[in-house]
């Protein structure tokens, strides 16, 4: 597999001289890098802990055997057959799978989503490293003398000052948030630019192993605060009677999903970088297994016990029901406060969600950072320039409307909704379009240990079932009531009796009434801005396929699949 | 907005789990299937990285 720089013929008599992994295991901890993030750590013992705890993990392993790591396997063999053509990215190996000018535009969104959900994600990112630093230096403010309820207050309205939501003014965004933002991004864009094996796969060599090493001394310290044990019991005592529950089959089958990375094209640009005859087999369940190893030991035994044992037991179905922030940014700094040497413990605890964080919006970045190079012929250097461009103006309304719901939004359609849809799309065009049969040979090839035969109808049938299952449920639970819920009662007076055509134009397009998102009634003005991050997105979705197109006018892209083909 | 969830999660805290949250925590244990799903699961996870990881490095050291 060593390759750092390699020089293979294409189908074409094209010299590739694209990068590639220095070593398998490299590429195994840069895929792990990929899956591995906040999610292993924070959603997983919290939605463990709702559905039946213990009784979950029958569901959720049958999701892995079934969607997780089959749907893996087809990312890994698309990308490892588009790179044979010499594509790095979606839009062209879509082409070599499916002869229609379409295909290519379909693949633009496996450029499209890693790009949109790289700009909130590395916000976020800048959160864990200011949090770390933060807590290192003794910055975290104290909780001595208060109750677990006044502490968490404390922690909220600390975090609120670092977000800056809770400033008085219309917009959001602290001096130390920027600044922590601006530090993350430039960490990102560096090691981009450094190219594949040496800045990807270094850090991941570098950062996966630290972030192990941490979690395991987070993990030994919280099991050893009393009470404790009462947090493992809440997320492992079985609940049989949830295994019933179709809701608790699909929050398995969503949590396998989104725990790989699977649907964010991140994937495909990884595997392009492989051989024709290299492993993608053995390599993929490896990265699943050590996924699951973050997630199910690491994630399960840290957030949700250190909870339990500072707020008590009666108080997990609060905690697990708070959501993510408030467990990974309120409540832990809140246990850290209170014990010994607790600005290590916190500091360490930050510091292994960066590296969580940074592993993954790295290989969210590669997608846009490929097609850039690969496509439209720029150095690695002006491509990595570019990127932290876009990075830095789209996330900049992000970080000012915090509290109105713009990250949310970027969240639901690039962070899960396109996910799946991205997802449907790529299993169809290689297991029904290219051919079911090349599709299994095509993952099969080079692997190092057997692909049992009984994959071949789970990935053909049960995989794009369970994807449909989990789109439709999707759109009717979130989808629909965010897009189609208005009401024409307003705060400020806007009623249906009293609207004129304006405002009955601007009530049809969603910028006026009121939505329920979330289940939180929300105001026109919040509403207007959510509408802007959407068509934020769409330009960005816009740019993105016109970038396409001019890379098969101009550079002639188009051209290597259909020499492939002759060949 | 988080000053609304905030208030939120303390009210429903403060419902859920009064002072007798400390004593209830005490009384919340691992059962006998708790102990087990999460055992199984362990070292279901343990054997996967294991045989895996056992490999790719092998296959490495033979390069």
């Amino acid at each position: 597999m060593s390759r750092e720089k390699h020089t293979d013929i294409n189908l074409d008599g094209v010299a590739d001289s694209r990068e590639g992994w220095a070593s398998q295991l490299g590429l195994v901890l840069a895929m792990a890098g990929n899956a591995v993030g906040l999610g292993n750590f924070l959603r997983f013992p919290a939605i463990a802990a709702r559905n039946g705890g213990g009784a979950f993990m029958i569901p959720y392993f049958i999701s892995l055997l079934l969607l997780g790591i089959p749907l893996m396997w087809i990312e890994w063999g698309i990308g490892r057959h588009g790179g044979k053509y010499g594509y790095s990215t979606s839009p062209g190996m879509f082409q070599t799978l499916w002869r229609h000018p379409l295909a290519k535009y379909l693949g633009a969104l496996g450029v499209f989503i890693p790009l949109a959900f790289v700009i909130f994600y590395t916000y976020i990112e800048s959160w864990t490293l200011g949090y770390a630093v933060l807590s290192f230096t003794g910055q975290m403010p104290s909780i001595e003398g208060q109750s677990p309820q006044q502490a968490f207050s404390t922690m909220g309205n600390f975090l609120g000052a670092y977000h800056g939501t809770n400033n008085g003014w219309p917009v959001s965004g602290s001096v130390m948030s920027w600044i922590f933002l601006a530090i993350t991004l430039f960490a990102n864009i560096y090691i981009i630019s450094r190219g594949i094996s040496g800045g990807i796969e270094k850090v991941a060599k570098i950062g996966m192993p630290l972030l192990i090493l941490f979690a395991v001394i987070v993990g030994i310290r919280v099991l050893s605060l009393p009470g404790a044990m009462g947090g493992m019991a809440f997320v492992w005592n079985p609940d049989f009677s949830q295994l019933t529950n179709g809701a608790t089959w699909l929050a398995a089958a969503g949590q396998i999903f989104f725990t790989l990375s699977l649907g964010t094209g991140s994937i495909e640009t990884y595997a392009s970088y492989l051989k024709e005859n290299d492993d993608i087999v053995l390599t993929g369940l490896a990265t699943s297994s050590m996924n699951e190893f973050c997630e199910v030991i690491l994630g399960g035994s840290i957030a949700i016990p250190a909870a339990t044992a500072f707020f008590g037991a009666g108080a997990a179905t609060a905690i697990a029901n708070a959501g993510t922030f408030n467990l990974g940014f309120q409540t832990m700094p809140a246990v850290f406060s209170t014990v010994p040497a607790g600005f290590i413990f916190g500091g360490i605890w930050f510091t292994l969600l960066f590296f969580a964080g940074i592993t993954s919006s790295l290989a969210l970045s590669q997608p846009a950072m490929a097609f850039l190079q690969d496509e439209l012929k720029l150095s690695r250097q002006r491509a990595a320039l570019i990127v932290g461009s876009i990075i830095f103006v789209a996330v900049v309304p992000i970080v000012l409307f915090l509290q109105h719901g713009y990250l949310d939004e970027f969240d639901f359609w690039s962070g899960e909704f396109l996910l799946l849809v991205f997802a449907l799309i790529e299993t169809i065009l290689f297991f029904w379009i290219f051919g079911g049969r090349k599709a299994f040979n095509e993952i099969k090839k080079g692997q190092q240990i057997n692909l049992p035969g009984f994959f071949y109808p789970i990935m053909k049938y049960v995989v794009p079932t369970l994807i449909s299952v989990i789109l439709i449920k999707g759109t009717i639970d979130s989808l629909i009531p965010r897009m189609f819920s208005k009401r024409w009662v307003d705060a400020a007076g806007f009623s249906k009796a009293t609207a004129g055509v304006g405002e009955r134009l601007m009530y049809e397009f969603g910028l006026a009434g009121r939505t329920l998102v979330n289940n939180t009634d929300i105001t026109s003005y919040e509403t207007t801005l959510r509408w802007v991050a959407r068509f934020e997105m769409i330009a960005l979705c816009a740019l993105v396929m016109a970038m396409t197109g001019i890379a098969w006018k101009k550079y002639g892209r188009g051209r290597l699949a259909k020499e492939a083909d002759a060949a | 907005m988080t000053n609304l969830t905030i208030a939120t999660f303390l009210a429903f805290i403060q419902a859920a789990a009064p002072a007798a949250a400390r004593e209830q925590q005490a009384g919340q244990v691992l059962t006998g299937g708790g102990w087990l799903f999460m055992s199984m699961a362990w070292v279901f996870i343990l054997v996967l990285v294991y045989f895996t990881f056992s490999k790719v490095l092998l296959a490495g050291r033979k390069k």
